[in-house]
């Protein structure tokens, strides 16, 4: 059973992620939650990339190297958003992202 | 040398349209020229004409005539060509307008001086030298025609120049409705002989050029019946009657004298009017054709001659004396034309154009409106008298025309009569007004006015002695004894400004009240009668139902059928533009949103699209 799993699934696995952190970005009005929905939409992406890099013989390790560094890139733009946010939060006082209109 | 005033005769008679179109356009811009500027590029144009028809006069002497043509309109085989007949009729009136009009417009420079819209008088002046010359010079009959509106514009433009004042407006319009209805039925004679042209001859006669009228009217008369033919006549005729002021037709004359009187001298007494005598002799071939047709034209011109002088023997008004003195001498020019003496028509033409724009710019001299403070009283000045004597034929150039007259009618002793009848009356309505009004004592200083005045009297008094054969025969005599009676009438009795004769006779025998009252009211019930059937009509109830009902149904099928379409592309419309809306609220979801459709949208075509790539490139390795 297990031995049927393949690149589709992944690859469908990670669509799906994509698609529900997309969606989250969209329809939550909390930045918290709206920071959470970007990770997964990261963690599609990474998931993506280490697929690649594990069926495709000729990309070799590129795959995994790229999504480590990603992972390094996402922190930092975590943190980041983090501090935006935070830096916002104290000027409006309310995490709703519709008061968040003049970024 | 002279060949070349021929050749170039046409870019001369352009030039009055081009001045006319340069004062006209140069008005409407804003540009004001000065009065002195008009009036030299109105001068020129009529002195450079004098100069090159008198040069193609000379050339025609020479050479003989000729013809400059372009073609105008081409249908098929129907080649319609305008452009400059050199002959000598042509040739002599053209001379005859050009040096009226430059010494009239010399004249006027100094009579509309105190005129604010002087700009405007000098170009239609301008349009007028033009529209007169295009007649004169026309090889065919279709632009005589073109010219023949023209004129008649130019004269309903002049007479109601002073269209603030409502009695000078109405004569204008007056004059331009009865010169109309001669204008339809000359264009109606057209199209007839265009119509026989087409049926029984070749294609070159169909453009009715003038250098075959003799073989066009011998067509003409082959091919139709007598009745035809003298319908034929008389349609073209009426175009001459209504032109030359003839006897149903004249009454517009008497009103066009409330045209400024520079205007009465050059258009009503001198030059347009005397177009028509020009077109028939133009349209003599035709008319000899049949024997009714010249009788009928000699009765006419007779019949107004006498008419119009036995109406201005008790005038009130200077001018309208001299406006019917104008008809009945056209009248004899007719009569001299269609008894066949076509060189003592053009002889007349000439001497009578100059006599009576002598005494229109001698009466002006004296009565000029812009200066009198009191228009009802008239004076003379001492040159209209030297030119009551050249008009009654006492004296002068008017002598040697009446005394050729007398010798043209002299077979028949019935028009021998009615010319001395004719003369006689013309001496006495001259020379009572000689005698009933003041001669005038003008301190005013108006060197052109006078220069112009006595050009054309030296003109008329020199050309005495070029003309043969002045002898003192009966009409000297019949006209010396009119003299006598008006001048011992007027003194004796006190022949005061009105009375004495019938006020019939003033009034115009009222053809001008039949015209209003019982022409008008016919027409008035002839229109009626239409305009009942129009009201039973619209006043029928079954029609009026059947009628309402389509209606509805092409109302319905209008709303619900035709508007559907529009309806849901409106509302398409106003939908997608209710979404896109949101993309500008400044909200970063929605950013977020719509930019995720959109590359989406991209990356989806491209991957779509990915195998026709990877094909159109080759395949893959």
């Amino acid at each position: 059973m297990l031995s049927n799993i393949g690149i589709y699934h992944y690859l469908i696995l990670a669509l799906f992620l994509f698609l529900i952190g997309l969606c989250g970005t969209v329809i939550s009005k909390n930045v918290i939650k709206i920071l959470i929905s970007i990770e997964f939409m990261l963690t599609a992406v990474n998931i993506n990339l280490t697929t690649f890099g594990l069926y495709c013989k000729n990309l070799a390790f590129d795959g995994f190297i790229f999504a480590l560094f990603y992972i390094a890139v996402g922190a930092v733009e975590l943190a980041i958003a983090v501090y935006i946010f935070y830096a916002m939060y104290r000027q409006k006082q309310t995490s709703d992202i519709e008061e968040y209109d003049n970024v | 040398m002279s060949e070349f005033f021929a050749a170039n005769l046409v870019w001369v008679l352009l030039y009055p349209f081009w001045a006319f179109i340069l004062i006209g356009i140069g008005r409407f811009l804003g540009v004001r020229m000065s009065k002195p500027l008009l009036t030299g590029i109105t001068l020129f144009g009529s002195g450079l004409g004098l100069v090159f028809s008198l040069g193609a006069l000379v050339n025609v002497f020479i050479n003989g005539a000729s013809e400059y043509l372009c073609s105008f309109i081409k249908i098929q085989k129907f080649l319609l060509q305008l452009g400059v007949g050199v002959d000598l009729l042509s040739m002599i009136c053209l001379s005859l307008l050009f040096f009226i009009s430059f010494f009239i417009q010399l004249y006027s420079s100094s009579y509309m001086g105190s005129e604010p819209k002087y700009y405007r008088y000098f170009g239609y002046m301008n349009l007028f030298n033009f529209s007169m010359a295009l007649l004169l010079v026309s090889p065919n009959l279709f632009q005589i025609y073109i010219g023949w509106e023209l004129v008649g514009v130019v004269s309903y433009l002049l007479i109601g120049f002073k269209y603030s004042n409502p009695i000078k407006s109405i004569s204008a319009v007056k004059a331009f409705i009865i010169n109309k209805i001669g204008d339809t039925m000359l264009l109606g004679g057209v199209v007839s002989l265009i119509y026989i042209m087409y049926a029984y001859s070749t294609s070159q006669f169909v453009t009715l050029d003038f250098s075959d009228f003799n073989l066009i009217s011998s067509v003409a008369y082959a091919h139709t019946n007598n009745f035809t033919f003298i319908v034929l006549c008389m349609l073209l005729f009426a175009g001459v009657m209504t032109k030359s002021a003839q006897f149903p037709f004249h009454t517009w004359l008497q009103d066009a004298m409330s045209a400024p009187t520079p205007v009465s001298a050059l258009i009503h007494s001198a030059t347009m009017v005397a177009a028509g005598v020009f077109l028939t002799i133009r349209l003599l071939p035709l008319f000899t054709m049949s024997k009714d047709m010249l009788i009928f034209i000699v009765m006419l011109g007779m019949f107004t001659a006498l008419f119009c002088s036995l109406c201005a023997i008790c005038q009130k008004n200077i001018k309208s004396v001299l406006a019917y003195s104008t008809s009945a001498n056209l009248g004899l020019m007719l009569a001299a034309v269609g008894f066949g003496n076509v060189n003592l028509a053009v002889l007349f033409l000439i001497v009578h154009g100059l006599i009576k724009a002598a005494l229109f710019l001698s009466y002006g001299l004296s009565n000029n409106e812009y200066f009198k403070n009191n228009t009802e009283e008239q004076t003379i000045s001492p040159s209209f008298i030297i030119g009551a004597f050249a008009l009654s034929g006492l004296a002068f150039a008017g002598l040697n025309c009446k005394e050729q007259f007398f010798l043209t009618f002299k077979p028949n002793i019935f028009l021998t009569i009615e010319f001395l009848l004719v003369s006689f009356m013309c001496a006495v309505y001259i020379f009572r007004l000689c005698c009933l009004y003041p001669l005038s004592s003008n301190k005013r200083k108006n060197v052109p006015e006078q220069l112009s005045v006595w050009i054309f009297l030296t003109v008329v008094i020199v050309s005495t002695f070029m003309v043969n054969g002045s002898i003192l025969g009966a009409p000297f005599w019949i006209a010396f004894v009119g003299a006598i009676v008006a001048i011992v009438l007027t003194l004796r009795t006190k022949y005061t400004k009105s009375g004495c004769v019938s006020i019939v006779c003033e009034k115009g025998f009222y053809i001008d009240r039949f015209y209003s009252r019982v022409v008008f009211n016919l027409y008035e019930r002839f229109t009626s009668i239409f305009s009942r059937i129009d009201i039973w009509i619209s006043d029928n109830k079954l029609l009026f139902y059947i009628a309402r009902y389509f209606v509805r149904c092409a109302e319905w099928v209008e709303k619900n059928i035709f508007e559907l379409p529009v309806k849901l592309i409106v509302l398409c419309l106003r939908f997608a533009s209710k979404e896109v809306e949101h993309a500008q609220i400044r909200n970063i979801q929605t950013y977020i949103t719509y930019g995720a459709l959109i590359l989406g949208i991209i990356f989806s075509a491209i991957l779509l699209m990915y195998s026709f790539i990877i094909n159109s490139l080759g395949g893959i390795g």
